[in-house]
């Protein structure tokens, strides 16, 4: 074993020519003393060699490639909302609602509130965006997913989020999905961030 | 270090910035450009050639959906390896080994075989395979990235949302592994 003054877990990645800064000048200063780091160091290379050479089947190139393109051209592509088309969606949901009220308040008792999207506008799909613990497993993220009634449409992706759609909600609703949102913060210990996102 | 590391996310940076305006041509030369390393990455920790294309499969789509997102705070590679790495994660969970995966402890006995003996076997391609592949899946995972991708080890971390302590440990403690499978095995045995 070699002593604990010896930088020993920073000679990987001087094997590897990632080292930067004061930590490549300290192992290269030890380096130049050391016979047993250099002997490591040297048995760290002849590894990187053999492991760059293990490379085990080719990668099935040529088939995902054409089936990927072929999915991607037949399919309307999802783009963020703007930050703009997000507050603009707000807006019309407080003018929505003042005018529910007043309608509510001013009209025949009997007739109903014509529908409006206010969580989210035409031709958008509102949806929960879940970033779980790593360590959650797959039945502790079916517990959380069945608090809200959600099914994975997407993900996890970057950063392991998951894009949930709540099944029976009118998503046009903001306050079903902040309620939605707000119970499975709650209801489920492996949730480590939520929010909403609109897409269109 | 990393000679060519700069051009090379310069020209994936540029490449992500035209998928995310749709440029499917775009798309086409980030997929030539990574899909070998994202196969590779997934196939090393799945043990399964069709999981493994499944999961090329579905980061290449998302890095269609949301090249956007990708802001060059790190290198396209470790950005794209993070989606695979959380891609590999749920395909586990569904296999029902994630408890066991994720939390593999990163403790191994320490004591260190001889250096000759290792030094000798590690001469020997079979004989690394076959003690790589005898390696926990973590470390297996870790030692790829490090010595086949040639990350360092703060993108290592970034791509398992792992402290960087945990990632010199893991590759510490694989080391120790190698280095007793590689004298166990070795030639003169």
């Amino acid at each position: 074993m070699i002593e604990p003054e010896h930088p020993e877990e920073l000679l990987p990645w001087y094997a590897n020519d990632t080292l930067t800064g004061d930590e490549r000048q300290r192992v290269e200063d030890h380096l130049r003393d050391c016979g047993q780091c250099r002997q490591e160091l040297a048995w760290l290379q002849r590894l990187r060699q053999q492991v760059k050479g293990l490379q085990p089947l080719e990668s099935p190139g040529e088939l995902v490639r054409a089936k990927l393109l072929r999915e991607v051209r037949s399919q309307p592509r999802r783009q963020r909302v703007q930050w703009w088309q997000a507050a603009l969606a707000a807006s019309l949901a407080v003018i929505v609602i003042q005018g529910a009220v007043i309608f509510r308040l001013s009209g025949p008792g009997n007739m109903q509130v014509a529908a409006a999207p206010i969580g989210s506008l035409p031709g958008q799909e509102a949806l929960v965006r879940i970033r779980f613990k790593p360590t959650a497993t797959e039945t502790q993220i079916r517990q959380a997913l069945r608090v809200i009634n959600g099914a994975v449409v997407d993900g996890p992706g970057d950063s392991g989020v998951y894009y949930v759609r709540l099944e029976g909600l009118d998503t046009t609703q903001p306050f079903e999905i902040q309620d939605a949102v707000q119970r499975l913060k709650t209801a489920s210990p492996v949730v480590l961030d939520v929010g909403m996102e609109l897409l269109s | 270090m990393h000679q060519n590391a700069g051009q090379e996310t310069d020209e994936a940076g540029a490449l992500l910035a035209r998928i995310a305006r749709g440029e499917t041509l775009a798309l086409e030369s980030f997929y030539d450009a990574y899909h070998a390393r994202v196969y590779a990455f997934a196939l090393k920790r799945l043990s399964n050639a069709a999981d493994a294309t499944e999961i090329l499969n579905e980061v290449m789509h998302e890095v269609w959906r949301h090249a956007a997102r990708f802001e060059g705070r790190s290198r396209p590679l470790t950005w794209v390896l993070g989606i695979a790495h959380h891609k590999v994660i749920d395909r586990l969970r569904r296999r029902s080994h994630t408890d066991h995966d994720e939390l593999d402890l990163d403790h191994t006995p320490d004591d260190a075989p001889g250096m000759s003996d290792a030094m000798a076997g590690v001469q020997d391609a079979e004989l690394v395979r076959r003690c790589v592949d005898r390696l926990p899946d973590t470390q297996r995972l870790v030692i790829q990235l490090a010595f086949y991708d040639d990350l360092s080890y703060p993108e290592i971390s970034e791509i398992m949302h792992i402290p960087t302590g945990t990632v010199k440990t893991r590759v510490f403690h694989a080391k120790q592994v190698l280095k007793r499978c590689l004298s166990a095995l070795g030639p003169e045995k």
